[in-house]
């Protein structure tokens, strides 16, 4: 058993499974938290928690760094089956979903191989 | 001498309104948080340090050991951030430190009352704001440097 968990500044977690959703499906095991001016962190915090067990192999993704998300997630990190990912982007969510990658190094790797300057590619 | 640059209640302590927006506007050399719970559980505190951006020594204490260190006669620029009113009253209430205080983020809990977008207070967050205004230190909310300051007393 596995869930993914997003956590973001306002409702950019939300707004991106939903985008994943378009092109991989419907996700079970999938959940979002949007954190906006006037969210209790302590509530959200326990929402969380009340995701995790023991059994189950937990990725959340947080948008930046040190930010409330990533403040949240923290507190889950001592538990051995979860797993924290900052600054995740679109192409690695879908690498998740799609290709069902759990390896979480690569999935950073080749998520970051997604950014890239067109221009450049292209025009060789 | 520890020169207070703000001294801020937000719940969410160190995050991205804090290393985005105010630590770009303000010079400090330290980010100071005081928090009981958070000195306590040593797993979270070095978190919280290793996520605290590089460039400013992070500190965190408990009441009595930020009213020592505060005595340490080093020059430093402090930026101080707490969940709770209540820390800044009872270090007011020892020593008048505090000039002025920032509200920033104060979430909503059982009996309390939004007096601002983001800021919820209780019966007994309105007197620690009560005491404090008394022990000669004024109060505003302000969530980001580019918004302006509104006095709490409009507000209460």
């Amino acid at each position: 058993m596995e869930k993914v968990i997003i956590i973001t500044h306002g409702n950019y977690g939300e707004e991106i499974l939903k985008s994943v959703e378009m092109i991989a499906g419907k996700q079970d095991n999938a959940y979002s938290f949007s954190i906006n001016e006037d969210t209790y962190i302590e509530e959200v915090k326990k929402e969380v928690e009340s995701l995790i067990d023991e059994e189950t192999y937990i990725y959340i993704f947080v948008d930046i760094y040190g930010g409330s998300p990533f403040n949240i997630a923290i507190n889950f990190l001592s538990k051995e089956r979860v797993n924290i990912i900052s600054g995740f982007n679109m192409p690695m969510i879908l690498e998740f979903f799609v290709n069902r990658n759990r390896n979480v190094k690569t999935m950073i790797e080749d998520s970051k191989k997604s950014i890239m300057y067109v221009n450049k590619e292209m025009r060789g | 001498m520890k020169n207070i640059i703000l001294a801020r209640v937000d719940d969410r302590l160190i995050h991205g309104q804090i290393t985005i927006g105010w630590l770009n506007k303000i010079k400090v050399d330290t980010i100071i948080i005081i928090d009981k719970e958070l000195r306590n559980n040593s797993f979270l505190s070095d978190m919280t340090k290793q996520a605290a951006p590089d460039n400013y020594r992070t500190e965190i204490f408990n009441t009595e050991e930020f009213i020592d260190y505060y005595k340490d006669s080093t020059m430093e620029d402090i930026l101080l951030l707490s969940k709770e009113l209540k820390v800044y009253e009872n270090i007011q209430i020892k020593k008048e430190i505090f000039s002025e205080i920032n509200i920033g983020n104060i979430g909503s809990k059982d009996n309390s009352k939004k007096i601002y977008k983001n800021v919820h207070i209780n019966t007994e967050e309105k007197k620690s704001i009560e005491n404090l205004l008394e022990k000669n230190c004024s109060i505003y909310v302000q969530m980001l440097p580019e918004d302006s300051r509104i006095n709490i007393k409009k507000l209460i």
